[in-house]
């Protein structure tokens, strides 16, 4: 997969060939990520009241093209919650503490700030005055530039006047230092040393690469005047470095006073106030607690932010088209300009769908650098297709085969699993339904359907004909009479035609008793496959964060040993355990789910080989949170059931049974 | 099924605090003196809305029962005591709710609205209404007196 410089109108056409259905977005500090990529959730272009047209179609104006979608910011981003991506980047970071961590999601959260994805949560006295009527100048600090503030300012304040003094420019060289210096030592090792390094150079990355290009864009490419200030020669200098005069050794000038940068970024505030007119305002933008403080008891006006915190972001579903602040209009933003951006801060990036993967690298051992790529805005692009020519999702396709090919990694979909269950029988029973009929059936809006659309024709259930039908397929049925039947054996072979579902199953079945999977990277998607891979007996929720493989079905004498085993391990002097305990003891050690546990027990009992009694005493609401799904038959319709495991309604039908007693049949 | 949301804006407020103090004819009391504690407030921040949010929500229901979350908390016949920042909470609350469940999309093409074409055409308003939103509760949630209003 060669790589070309790419600008951003000809990535958006690229991309537009990928994007007939959601992407996943992922990020790469290559150095940092030991060439692992971090899962950024999902991102699908939104189409404004017409469905969305595949490339180059003729007869759809172009900005309701995939590629003008893109551009015009017809897009949604449904991010990772933020502990998912806490998770994700201990994990590649090698377990550093939770205060980097933290950092590390704030500096995530301002590239969705410079973007203008989210705005800066400005003092509320400052948004009283915007969007000013009079000119202003506004002079940032660094933290302006590199936490979104100073974007927020040219994008929605066409009255400010912009200045950046000489000194911000120098603490981000300060930074690009640090970051290039470590990037051309050694690569981290796995030592506690190494997992610091690891950190430290993903934050000089995303710091000093971040503002860099913010810095860059304004100048270059936004339609804003920035002006410098004046250098202040030799103050700049003891800035940063260490002044070893020995008759100075008192003042401490040997120390790098990060005071003394905000001291001349105030100085170059009060230089603009004093070279202007009396009346004219001069606000210092910062979000820096401190030195809004000192420009207030120094007179001077501060135009304070605070920084938008990862919670703010992570979690959240974002718009390409967020409204301006004051005029209420929407103000698009490019998704090649959000790629851009993240591409420049992590050095890579990129968006996979089951067509193909389009990677954009603004950093690389062999990728060289001029000027005329940061004057024309060109990163480093590469696609790579399943099939050249990508075919519109709709095409119809031969019975029984998938509409859109699949790949690795697959497309996972989120989706309501008893929507699901409701609309395979009820394609069964009607052959097929066109897709406004299936929005009808399920109540949402045609976009969410979009989801049920590809799992089902991923795996080859329906074919998606001309004018938007979804036809059955045999494979559909077999599915619809497996769910019906409450067969999970048979329900579990036809799931095995969804690619994202076998790859679940895959990740499942590589698994030992008690060891946890972990399905964080599906993001949003990760309930629906853990509800169907639960319903399908591949596995059971352990409380409500650990969920374990349940592939073991034990004969019945096997599991009369399993299952008074455990009740003795439980019980110690007691005579009695609670259900629920023994049930996920029998999922953690042995690997058993509770349907094939209730089913086991009540066959053994019948024969035999144990006696159980229960006891029903007072229901236990406390792990009401401890939950396994579960598939059922109501009026001849399947049904996920949610069952909590310590209520003692569940292993004895239509008998309370909050604890259980279990004893050797008596010779 | 839209909503004309032509004349709507929402407006930020807080309490005035005039210094020296201000005085107003009064047909009750003759004259009236503001000063702080009068319950006065001064508009700080305006806002229009120039599409409908809720012309997008596909289900008849949900789309009454999140717009009276927004409309019914703030409407300006209700005191400003009532009218807090935190009035917006069930607004979200129930606009996440539906934007989750997939009910939201782009308006229908006979939806009322006014502004510009593209306006008219937003894909996920209520998507874009929340987000502003959120961002208006970040910035005013702390600062005391300020109370919220759609008129």
């Amino acid at each position: 997969m060669k790589a070309s410089l790419t600008s951003r109108q000809d990535a958006e056409l690229k991309i537009a060939s990928l994007m007939t259905e959601p992407c996943r977005l992922a990020v790469m500090e290559e150095r940092a990520f030991g060439n692992e990529w971090l899962p950024l959730g999902e991102v699908s272009l939104r189409p404004a009241g017409v469905p969305l047209a595949p490339p180059k179609l003729e007869n759809v104006d172009e900005a309701h093209q995939p590629a003008g979608l893109a551009r015009n910011g017809s897009f949604e981003w449904s991010l990772p919650s933020i502990s998912a991506v806490g998770e994700a980047l201990k994990a590649l970071l090698r377990q550093p503490d939770e205060g980097v961590v933290r950092r590390v999601l704030g500096l995530m959260a301002a590239i969705g700030v410079r973007t203008g994805l989210v705005h800066p949560i400005f003092d509320p006295a400052a948004i009283e005055a915007m969007p000013f009527r009079r000119p202003v100048t506004v002079v940032s600090d660094t933290s302006g530039l590199l936490q979104g503030g100073l974007d927020f300012v040219v994008r929605h304040l066409p009255k400010a006047r912009v200045k950046v003094p000489a000194i911000v420019q120098m603490e981000i060289r300060n930074s690009s230092h640090r970051f290039f210096k470590i990037r051309r030592d050694a690569p981290a090792d796995n030592t506690k040393r190494g997992a610091r390094r690891a950190a430290t150079q993903l934050m000089e990355h995303l710091k000093s690469q971040g503002a860099e290009r913010a810095l860059l864009r304004l100048e270059l490419h936004d339609d804003v005047e920035i002006e410098r200030t004046y250098l202040l020669g030799d103050p700049l200098r003891s800035a940063f470095a260490p002044d070893r005069d020995e008759s100075l050794r008192d003042l401490q000038l040997s120390v790098a006073l990060d005071a003394y940068v905000d001291r001349l970024i105030l100085e170059a505030a009060r230089h603009h106030q004093a070279q202007s007119e009396p009346d004219h305002l001069v606000l210092l933008l910062t979000s820096d607690q401190g030195l809004a403080r000192m420009a207030l008891a120094e007179g001077a006006r501060p135009l304070y932010f605070r920084a938008v915190g990862g919670e703010e972001v992570l979690g959240q579903r974002l718009t390409g088209r967020p409204l301006d602040p004051f005029t209420g209009e929407p103000r698009p933003v490019s998704l090649a300009s959000l790629l851009w951006e993240l591409a420049t801060a992590f050095g890579k990036a990129r968006l996979c769908s089951a067509i193909g993967t389009f990677t954009i690298s603004a950093l690389g051992e062999d990728l060289p650098w001029s000027p005329f790529h940061s004057m024309d805005d060109l990163l480093w692009c590469a696609i790579e297709t399943r099939e050249p020519s990508a075919k519109p999702a709709h095409t119809p396709k031969k019975a029984g085969k998938p509409a859109v090919e699949p790949s690795d990694p697959p497309s996972y979909q989120r989706m309501n699993v008893n929507h699901l269950l409701t609309l395979i029988c009820a394609l069964d029973d009607t052959h097929e339904l066109k897709g406004t009929g299936v929005a009808e059936l399920l109540n949402l809006s045609a976009y969410s359907t979009s989801h049920y659309r590809r799992f089902l024709a991923l795996a080859g259930y329906v074919e998606v004909e001309d004018g938007d039908v979804w036809a059955a397929t045999d494979r559909l049925r077999g599915v619809s009479i497996a769910a019906r039947n409450r067969d999970p054996q048979a329900l579990l072979a036809g799931l095995r035609h969804s690619p994202s579902f076998r790859a679940i199953a895959r990740r499942v079945e590589g698994l030992g008793n008690g060891e946890a999977l972990h399905l964080a990277d599906l993001g949003q998607s990760a309930r629906t496959y853990l509800v169907l891979a639960e319903i399908a007996l591949l596995c059971a929720s352990v409380g409500r964060d650990a969920v374990y493989p349940t592939l073991n079905r034990p004969g019945p004498a096997i599991f009369a040993k399993l299952a008074l085993a455990r009740f003795r391990e439980l019980a110690g002097d007691e005579t009695i355990v609670s259900t629920g305990l023994w049930l996920e003891q029998l999922i953690l050690r042995d690997g058993i789910h509770p349907e094939v546990a209730r089913r086991s027990l009540e066959q053994v009992s019948e024969a035999g080989l144990l006696r159980r009694s229960t006891e029903g005493s007072t229901t236990q609401t406390r792990y009401d949170d401890h939950v396994v799904h579960v598939l059922r038959v109501e009026g001849g319709r399947p049904m996920v059931k949610a069952i909590r495991l310590y209520r003692g309604d569940y292993l004895i039908p239509g008998k309370a049974s909050v604890s259980l007693r279990l004893e050797e049949p008596t010779p | 099924m839209g909503l004309a949301m032509a004349q709507l804006r929402l407006s930020i407020w807080r309490d005035i605090e005039p210094t020296p103090p201000l005085a107003m004819q009064d047909e009750e009391t003759g004259w009236r003196v503001i000063t702080r504690d009068s319950g006065v407030q001064q508009e700080v921040y305006s806002w229009p809305l120039l599409s409908d949010p809720f012309g997008g929500i596909a289900n008849d229901d949900v789309r009454k029962d999140v717009r009276e979350a927004l409309l019914g908390p703030l409407n300006t016949s209700l005191p400003p005591a009532e009218r807090r920042v935190a009035a917006l909470d069930e607004f979200v609350a129930k606009a996440e709710q539906a934007i989750e469940a997939g009910q939201t999309g782009p308006l229908p093409s006979h939806s009322a609205s006014v502004g510009a074409a593209a306006v008219a055409s937003e894909p996920n308003p209520l998507l874009a209404l929340l987000q502003h939103i959120k961002w208006l509760k970040r910035c005013f949630a702390d600062r005391p007196g300020v109370s919220v209003s759609i008129r």
